[in-house]
Order: structure tokens, then C-alpha cells, then sequence
């Protein structure tokens, strides 16, 4: 447990990125799953230890974890030193301390394999790793000091034979006592001198000082697989000049993707497939470029590398992310989206999609700040610092009653450090998302900010400041109303007359007056092609298809509209009193 | 004790305090707990600290309560300290009960932990109430 929730804040939970949405999530993760396939068959191999051996470390940590304790009692003595050695770095460490437990918990493993196992395998460990576990628990007495407790002090300790050499397992932890007692007496049996020297260096040592020790060579083991400190891992989400990468790669290529033959084939998955058929090195190359650049996003995660659950979640959001600057760069063509990953470190590609994720949200940014008097300077402030935590708990204090409920949560999941776009289906009480993964997902979440930013331009028109009293939904309703009645499309107070006016249309008149509106906001929107004020509520720098947020927004007014089948005098009293208190 | 001595007894936590943990509890687990949400109940009494963490649907058809409880006698930290200690705890538990699918479960009967020199006991049992209250219907018909 590396934070306490009594101590815990909502900024910190949001900065991390991966816990406050409910996300529809792939059933498999090829990381885990690929990896499982092929231990198993090392498994059931001629001859398992050598393929066993020659299993990257970090991949055979994640199987032995997924894998049942029986799998695991036969695994663990095939493993090698280094093998043992990283899979206690992954696995023994909470919050940079040595978990003792988790230790004890391996350990235990390995004597139920055998007690001679348990030793040799104690025994491969780095001699920091040994006394950096013995030290906080063991303590070496010799006769003298023994002749010189009491009996029921006596009675706690362990006597090596001759009885002359004792010591004291320093735990009331009794899986922990049994382990270590396990231990020692495995190891008298085999050799007593290196049993005694064990004891008392452990005894001697400080059990800080050892512990640190073999923290510092464990950290530069991780940082060689990517795991680096917390200010390298935010870097990773720093906007690049993405122009370079475009100019180098992007072709006026027509899709190929005759590879790509269902729906549902991923087209990272399918382009590594197709590296891997070819040419075996590259793919070596990319697989572990791929597992260090996800793994250096744990850091600004707060995740441990033992936590593989949610590992999983941070795996698949750098996946997608990857997976949509390759989707741009070779727009979908095959042979090009395997140069490029052959030639480009996926740290760049990540980077790549960071920087059309950010451009998207400045220009967000930048319609609140034209269209609205939101502390827009406080956002980009926030943005540009990458305080995706402060944005959202920005969006949670105040753009509920800005944007409602629905629109509010989709703006959360663009800022939100990994973003998420709400799944298409959306049925029950919370509203789902997923991982932005592809670039229809990227255009979906485009054609939402584009919609959104049209609907801000509009009710700037309409001559009204979004508040807290007067919501986005609010302003366009009440502007339509007025435009319907045969006034301007403008934020006014409604007034009595006007709504018996509304009251007494029947419905086809009601209907003809709304279809009549909603043209005439299409056309507003379509027109002037070329002009400022369209260019700058709509972002197209990414896009490969046309926009369709005219539609979306006249469907959004549309469907406000329809709320409308009879005015509620009181709700526009509401309204109107609001009016007259800022007048 | 009658209900104005009980309401004489400060509850430990405040209703601010129980809220704001409520939403850091389910901020901190929206992307594994699906459809169900959490709430926290805070029992007041003169013997006992308890507090009750509950995992549940709106139909609670899934219906989770977690409970936790310490002796008021003999305790060398505040009440809300102690309460608050418990609430981590929870927390652990239920962050170990998702890591591991929703396998690890508690005792259906108080049973003992303890947890940075504290003792305590927890209990916890996965229930369909909405099962129950309609069961309950049919029997009192």
C-alpha cells in the first residue's frame, strides 16, 4: 500500500492518470498473454531450463506471476541468478523499502519445492541482497552474552550445534520466523562455516545500511529497463515539434491495408506480426523499446512494478498511444508503419501523440478563452506545466454546472494525462470509456471538441457569459427559444407573452419553426469557409477526414430543443430572475 | 442507552469528512469497480469505535459492507485516529480485493488484525439484498 486514504487527495489520485475513469478495457493484453504462451511451451520443452533461461527477465516475471502456484514451485528453481535477482527487484519492493514479506512469500515457494532449492537458490543472490534481508531480523549471540539473559530470554533463541553460537530471529511474524528459521537450519546442514559467517555479518551489519545498498544497485537494474525516477517519466509527455516527424514520413499513400482483414486486428499488433515474420532482430528490438518506454511510465503513475493489474491498464494506454502516431505517420499503410518502427524509438512515437493530444486541448483552451470568461489563463498554466490534475479537478469543482454532467466528463477524459474517449455504447449509470487508441478514436474526441467549441461560439453570440447560473445547455436553449418566438438568436429574458406564444403552436408549427432554425445554424456554421471565426473554433491540424460537427451540433441543439415541448414558466422565471440579478 | 444520550456522543468523523473520504474512495478505484460505487457509515457508540465501508450496485444486488470495529476501552490514540486507521485499512483490503479479482475475502465473523500497532477486527460478506427484499416480500405475503 504506498498511500494511506485518510492521507490521500483527489489532485494526486488525477495526476496519476489511470484510476478516475471507468474504462471498457481489451480482453487480452498481448503483452501478458504472448509472453504466457510461449513460458508455457518453454515449460513443456525438452529441455525447460535452458528455454526458461533464455526468457527475457521482466517477460518472465509477468508469467511466473499469472501462473498457478504449482507452475510457479516448478519454475522457480529452472530460473537463473539474474533471472532470480530481477524478479526480486520487480517483485520485493514497496516504495523503495524492501518488503520483507513478499520475500519470505518467494522463499516459501522455493522450499516447497525443496528446502535444498530454497537455499541455493538464497544463495544465488547478490551477497547485499542476502544481508540486506538477514540483517533486520537475525541477531547473533555468542555463549557470553547468552549466560548472561534470562531464562524465558533464553528460551527465544535458535542454538547452532555445540551450543555454543546462538540467535535470535528478531520477528513475532510467524511465516517470517519460519522462513528464516528454514533458512538457517538448511544451511547448517550443508556448510557450517558459511552459516556462522552469514549469522554474524548479518547481525553486525546495519540493517539500514545494507538495505540502501542494495537499493542503489537495484535502482540502476530499473533504470536500465526503463523504470526511471518521476521528472524522466513526466518528460515523456512534453510537446515535441511533430512537424519533423510528419515531413519524414507522411506519404499521399492510399490505404493498403489488405493485412488488415478484421475489424478488430489492432494495427500495431498487426504491423509487429508482420515484423516479426520478417525480420527477427527488429522485432527484438521494438519489443524491448516498447516494454522500456511503458515501463518509464510507472514513475508518473505512482505504480509499482509489482502492481500488475494496473501495469496492465498503463501497458494498454501506451499501446494506444503509440498505435495512433503510427495509425497517422503511415496513414495506415502497412510497409510504411514498418519502416517507421524500425527506424523511430517508440519514446518518439509516444511523444508524437502527447503533442496532438496537447494540441487538441490548447485549442480547447483557446475557444474558452475567445468564447467565454472562463480563468482560461489559469488552464493553460496548468497545461502548459502538466498539471492534467489540476485541469480536472478544475472540471470537477466547476464545469459540471458550465457543461453538464455528460459534456464535462468527456472534457475530463481529453485532459486527463492518459486520454480516454467515452465508449460508444454507454448504457447503465457511470458513463464508460476507453483507451484513445486509434485515430477514428482521435477524430471521435476531435469532432467532440470541435462541437463543443461551435457551441461556445454560439452562445457568445447569444450575447450571454457562461456562469454557474447559466449553463452552456441553458444559454443555447434560451437563444433558440427567442429565435423561434421571431426574435435574434440572443440570451434574453423570455417573456410571458412568449410563452403562451410556444405553448400554443401546435406541433407542426412547432416543428417547422425548429427545422427553420436549425438550418439557419447550419448555414451559420458552414459559411465562410475561409473566415476567422470558423478556423478558430475548428481544429484541424491532425485530421485526414472531414469534420462532421456541424451535424453534431445541430443535432445537440436539436436534441435540447426537443426538452422543450412545453415551457415550464417557472424554469424561464428562473432564468429571467438570474438575468435581472446581474443587471 | 436511549437515542438522546447517543446523540449527545460527537460522532468522530464529521459529515465533510466522511463525504470528501467517500470521494477519494471512489476516485481511486472508478476503473475497476464497474457499475458500483462506495459509501462509508460511520456507527456511533460509547464501547466501540465501528465503521462500515459498503460496496454496492443501486439495486444492490451486489451489496458488499465491510466492517471494521475497535475497543474505546484502552485505547492510547484519539477516537478519529483510530477510526480513520480503520478506514485505511479498509481501504487495503479492497485494494488487494480487486488487484486479485475480487478472490480475497474477509472472515463472515469478527476475526482479529491489527495494523500499525492497532487492534481491530474486521468482518465482510457479499450479499444480494435486492434478492433478499424481494424474497422478503413474497414471505410477508
Amino acid at each position: 500500500m504506498t498511500s494511506k486514504l485518510s492521507e490521500e487527495l483527489d489532485l494526486a489520485i488525477y495526476e496519476r492518470g489511470y484510476q478516475s475513469f471507468l474504462l471498457k478495457r481489451r480482453k487480452k493484453n498481448p503483452l501478458f498473454n504472448n509472453n504466457l504462451d510461449s513460458f508455457h511451451k518453454a515449460l513443456a520443452s525438452d529441455n525447460p531450463q535452458e528455454e526458461i533461461q533464455s526468457i527475457d527477465p521482466q517477460s518472465l516475471y509477468y508469467s511466473i506471476k499469472n501462473c498457478s502456484p504449482e507452475t510457479q514451485i516448478a519454475t522457480l528453481p529452472l530460473i537463473s541468478k539474474d533471472q532470480l535477482t530481477r524478479l526480486f527487484d520487480y517483485d520485493v519492493w514497496t516504495d523503495n523499502s524492501l518488503n520483507i514479506k513478499r520475500v519470505c512469500s518467494w522463499l516459501s515457494l522455493l522450499k516447497q519445492s525443496s528446502a535444498t532449492d530454497m537455499l541455493r537458490k538464497f544463495n544465488q543472490l547478490e551477497e547485499e541482497y542476502r544481508l540486506a534481508i538477514l540483517s533486520p531480523l537475525v541477531q547473533f549471540i555468542t555463549q557470553e552474552e547468552f549466560e548472561k539473559l534470562g531464562e524465558q530470554e533464553q528460551d527465544t533463541l535458535f542454538s547452532l550445534p555445540g551450543e555454543e553460537i546462538f540467535y535470535k530471529i528478531t520477528t513475532d511474524d510467524k511465516e517470517i520466523q519460519q522462513t528464516i528459521q528454514s533458512i538457517i537450519e538448511t544451511a547448517m546442514g550443508t556448510d557450517m562455516n558459511y552459516t556462522i559467517s552469514l549469522l554474524a555479518h548479518a547481525s553486525y551489519l546495519s540493517s539500514i545500511e545494507s538495505e540502501e545498498l542494495i537499493a542503489r544497485f537495484r535502482r540502476a537494474r530499473m533504470e536500465e529497463d526503463g523504470f526511471v525516477t518521476y521528472e524522466e517519466s513526466l518528460g515523456f509527455f512534453k510537446p515535441i515539434n511533430t512537424d519533423h516527424l510528419i515531413e519524414k514520413w507522411k506519404k499521399e499513400s492510399t490505404n493498403t491495408s489488405s493485412l488488415l482483414t478484421k475489424k478488430e486486428d489492432n494495427f500495431l499488433e498487426t504491423v509487429i506480426k508482420h515484423i516479426s515474420r520478417t525480420d527477427c532482430t527488429a522485432f527484438e528490438n521494438i519489443e524491448k523499446s516498447m516494454t522500456q518506454t511503458m515501463n518509464a511510465l510507472c514513475s508518473v503513475s505512482q505504480i509499482e512494478s509489482s502492481d500488475l493489474s494496473n501495469l496492465e491498464t498503463i501497458y494498454e494506454y501506451a499501446r494506444g498511444s503509440i498505435n495512433l502516431a503510427l495509425e497517422f505517420l503511415s496513414n495506415k499503410n502497412i510497409d510504411i508503419a514498418c519502416e517507421i518502427l524500425k527506424k523511430e524509438y517508440t519514446k518518439s512515437l509516444f511523444c508524437f501523440s502527447a503533442s496532438m493530444y496537447n494540441d487538441l486541448r490548447k485549442h480547447f483552451i483557446q475557444n474558452l478563452e475567445k468564447f467565454t470568461n472562463l480563468p482560461s489563463n489559469k488552464l493553460k498554466d496548468y497545461l502548459y506545466k502538466q498539471k492534467n490534475g489540476q485541469i480536472l479537478k478544475w472540471f470537477d469543482t466547476n464545469g459540471l454546472e458550465y457543461f453538464g454532467f455528460e459534456r464535462n466528463e468527456t472534457l475530463k477524459g481529453l485532459f486527463n494525462r492518459f486520454p480516454v474517449v467515452p465508449f460508444p455504447e454507454n448504457t447503465g449509470e457511470k458513463l464508460k470509456f476507453k483507451v484513445l487508441s486509434t485515430l477514428e478514436d482521435y477524430e471521435k474526441l476531435v469532432s467532440l471538441v470541435n462541437t463543443n467549441s461551435a457551441l461556445l461560439y454560439l452562445s457568445f453570440s447569444s450575447n450571454t457569459p457562461l456562469s454557474k447560473t447559466t449553463s452552456l445547455d441553458k444559454i443555447i436553449q434560451n437563444a433558440s427559444i427567442q429565435a423561434i418566438c421571431g426574435n435574434e438568436f440572443k440570451n434574453d429574458p423570455i417573456r410571458q407573452e412568449q410563452v403562451e406564444k410556444i405553448n400554443n403552436m401546435d406541433q407542426d408549427l412547432w416543428q417547422k419553426s425548429k427545422t427553420f432554425l436549425l438550418s439557419s445554424i447550419n448555414i451559420l456554421l458552414n459559411k465562410d469557409q475561409i473566415s476567422e471565426a470558423r478556423e478558430s473554433y475548428v481544429f484541424s491540424k491532425y485530421r485526414n477526414t472531414p469534420d462532421n460537427y456541424v451535424f453534431l451540433t445541430v443535432k445537440e441543439i436539436e436534441n435540447l430543443l426537443n426538452e422543450v415541448q412545453k415551457i415550464k414558466t417557472f424554469e424561464f422565471d428562473t432564468l429571467r430572475n438570474s438575468h435581472s440579478l446581474k443587471d | 442507552m436511549n437515542l438522546e444520550d447517543k446523540k449527545k456522543i460527537k460522532s468522530r468523523l464529521s459529515g465533510e469528512e466522511l463525504e470528501k473520504l467517500t470521494q477519494i474512495l471512489n476516485l481511486k478505484y472508478a476503473h475497476i469497480s464497474g457499475e458500483r460505487f462506495f459509501t462509508i457509515e460511520d456507527e456511533n457508540s460509547a464501547d466501540v469505535i465501528l465503521m462500515r465501508v459498503i460496496l454496492k450496485n443501486t439495486k444492490e444486488s451486489f451489496y458488499y459492507p465491510v466492517e471494521g470495529r475497535i475497543k474505546k476501552d484502552g485505547l492510547t490514540i484519539p477516537a478519529k485516529e483510530a477510526a480513520l486507521c480503520l478506514i485505511d485499512y479498509i481501504d487495503y483490503y479492497f485494494d488487494e480485493f480487486f488487484q486479485t479479482k475480487e478472490e480475497t475475502t474477509l472472515p463472515i465473523d469478527w476475526h482479529d488484525f491489527s495494523y500499525e500497532g492497532l487492534s481491530f477486527q474486521l468482518r465482510g460478506q457479499v450479499i444480494n439484498r435486492h434478492s433478499e427484499k424481494l424474497a422478503d416480500g413474497i414471505l410477508k405475503h
